[in-house]
């Protein structure tokens, strides 16, 4: 009889050099997976925040599956205090999570690399995700106030 | 039906307008096309960001979150 595979320890680490942020060091209890994946990155499903690279409260968003593809994301109080998004059942359901303070809600920004004041966030499309379990998916909420292309820092 | 877990149904009639209820498994993404070609442009330029320098902007976001 063989032995049965000894599964990883929980905290195991391994390093990504990445385009963005450098080497980074993941832990494997900290990767997000978001299925479905990011419109237009849809095979790209596995991510890690990076909490250290940027001053808070901006994040660093890495995939893990392709190492030149990063964010940086926000938590939309930030932006909009009381940012809502919406009927919750289904996203609940869908990330297993069984009330809505299990639930991170992160919004993705675009930043001109020439003038990070223009940046914009894409409240139209936050990403959700159940930090209890790491699961995320992406979600389109229907807010006549929340575009996809909001100015943080208004004129 | 579209495969085994995908459901098109035409919900209303209107005139020469169709509503169309689309009923998926979480992980199939269902947009319009116009919302998806939004989405897939922002999020690839999202994706372009370089070299930032961001304190100055975490201090205003900072401060204003402190004020409420």
């Amino acid at each position: 009889m063989k032995p049965a595979a000894r599964e990883p320890p929980e905290d195991d680490t391994f390093t990504l050099a990445t385009r963005n942020f450098g080497t980074v060091t993941v832990r494997r209890h900290q990767i997000i997976t978001i299925a479905p994946g990011l419109v237009g990155f849809a095979k790209f499903r596995r991510f890690v925040l990076i909490e250290d690279y940027f001053p808070p409260p901006f994040l660093g968003l890495q995939c893990l599956d392709i190492p030149d593809l990063a964010f940086v994301v926000l938590d939309p109080v930030y932006i909009i205090p009381d940012y809502q998004l919406g009927p919750l059942d289904r996203i609940l359901a869908d990330l297993q999570a069984q009330s809505p303070e299990d639930l991170r809600i992160l919004v993705i920004l675009t930043i001109p690399p020439e003038a990070p004041r223009k940046m914009t966030a894409n409240l139209a499309a936050p990403l959700v995700i159940n930090h209890r379990n790491q699961r995320g998916k992406p979600v389109v909420v229907d807010h006549p106030q929340y575009s996809t292309r909001h100015r943080v820092f208004p004129d | 039906m579209i495969g085994d877990d995908i459901n098109v149904s035409i919900l209303e009639v209107r005139g020469k307008q169709i509503r169309l209820g689309i009923t998926a498994p979480a992980e199939v993404v269902v947009l319009r096309e116009e919302i998806y070609r939004r989405l897939k442009e922002e999020n690839w330029q999202a994706s372009q960001f370089g070299q930032l320098d961001l304190k100055e902007l975490a201090r205003l976001l900072n401060a204003k979150a402190r004020k409420r």
